[in-house]
């Protein structure tokens, strides 16, 4: 289990050509476009990706190796998905509203 | 006297990985190992079971009897521990433990393994006890400071229990008779299809 | 050509004589146990360091008290 990746259900996977570990492209209506590993898995529904947040060193499917100090790049590097996740914020902290965000997935 | 123990109910357990993050953090873990792992069944599918497995402190440890330097030891508590001044990195250990609890860091320079790393049951290693040697070799010595484990003190659902067996084992006990089934991933039923409280006749309990 | 097989069968015989013993020194010495405490002040109080059964009485209550919810639930 890969931390920085998405979940998506074994239809929805087979939909796109994706295996487990191959790398896929989401989009949404923000107009962001993140490059993340697949994880396979049952967890989630046919029409339902998971995402968790907290992770960087992917922008917009670039990998950002280059732009960190040498030896201060974080290990696990994943997409930042607060680029992709629609309108509804936390009035105080400006976290995103969870499970709410449409967005397309494909084979990157 | 105390012969300490883990018990993981799978019933409990969520897999929400506080024990592993404990472990790992207590005992600044170096990196490829992960002396405590949750393993799940079935994942997302009902019937979903997971189980956090480290070092089973067993009493007979094919670890200990594969060493061909002799660097294991038990306490009288009955916990495995090992000398990492006397191990040679070969790995026997690790090709012997059916848990795969012993590990190797995986920052050596052409694959060397360097020394074997495992769950201590937080009781440290042959150094002084609470002294800085013994915790950057072997990670916290919890039992000398009067505590429990870290991984099972952190568990968010009591699934992961560690201490005397005797006191593991009641609270097990008490938790079987009050739900009316065991943790039905592991057992003398799951191994051998025997009958558990409330279980229907001939199925996998 | 018989000496020189009678040489060869001596010296393979002989082979071991001039090996070093490959036993180890002494084996692991265990650690101080557990109930012997650290030394320090900063350890959970409650139980007295180097007292044996006032060690485990500790863990089994401290066990008690953070895995056992049944003896205050239900």
């Amino acid at each position: 289990m890969v931390a920085g990746r998405f979940d998506l259900e074994p239809r929805a996977a087979a939909d796109r050509g994706t295996r487990n570990g191959e790398r896929g492209r989401l989009s949404s209506p923000t107009g962001a476009r993140l490059n993340v590993q697949a994880m396979v898995t049952e967890r989630v529904g046919p029409d339902t990706v998971w995402m968790p947040f907290h992770f960087s060193g992917r922008w917009q499917g670039a990998d950002m190796l280059a732009y960190y100090p040498s030896g201060a790049a974080p290990i696990v590097r994943g997409e930042a998905v607060n680029t992709a996740t629609t309108y509804g914020y936390d009035a105080v902290t400006m976290m995103q509203e969870s499970k709410t965000t449409i967005c397309n997935v494909e084979k990157a | 006297m105390a012969r300490m123990k883990f018990v993981c109910d799978a019933e409990r357990c969520i897999e929400c990985n506080g024990c592993v993050t404990a472990c790992k953090n207590e005992n600044e873990v170096p990196w490829g190992v992960n002396r405590r792992r949750v393993v799940t069944l079935n994942d997302g599918v009902p019937g979903e079971k997971s189980i956090s497995v480290a070092c089973m402190h067993c009493s007979d440890a094919p670890c200990m009897a594969v060493c061909p330097v002799n660097c294991f030891y038990r306490t009288d508590e009955g916990v495995v521990l090992h000398d990492k001044d006397i191990c040679i990195g070969c790995g026997y250990c690790s090709y012997a433990c059916p848990f795969g609890a012993p590990q190797f860091p995986s920052q050596g320079t052409f694959g060397v393994r360097g020394k074997m790393d495992k769950c201590t049951f937080c009781a440290g290693g042959p150094e002084a006890n609470g002294s800085q040697a013994e915790f950057e070799k072997y990670g916290r010595n919890r039992l000398a400071e009067g505590k429990l484990p870290a991984c099972a003190e952190m568990c968010s659902t009591k699934a992961l229990l560690a201490g005397d067996g005797d006191m593991v084992a009641d609270i097990f006990r008490n938790r079987v008779v009050k739900r009316g089934k065991g943790a039905e991933v592991w057992g003398w039923g799951t191994a051998y299809g025997s009958r558990q409280a409330g279980q229907p006749a001939g199925a996998k309990s | 050509m018989k000496k020189a097989l009678v040489i060869v069968a001596a010296a393979t015989l002989l082979a071991a004589c001039g090996e070093r013993v490959q036993t180890m020194g002494a084996a692991v010495k265990p650690g101080s146990a557990a109930f012997n405490g650290t030394g320090k002040a900063f350890v959970d109080p409650g139980w007295k360091q180097g007292d044996k059964t006032s060690w485990e009485s500790h863990l089994r209550a401290r066990g008690d008290n953070s895995q056992n919810e049944y003896s205050r639930v239900n």
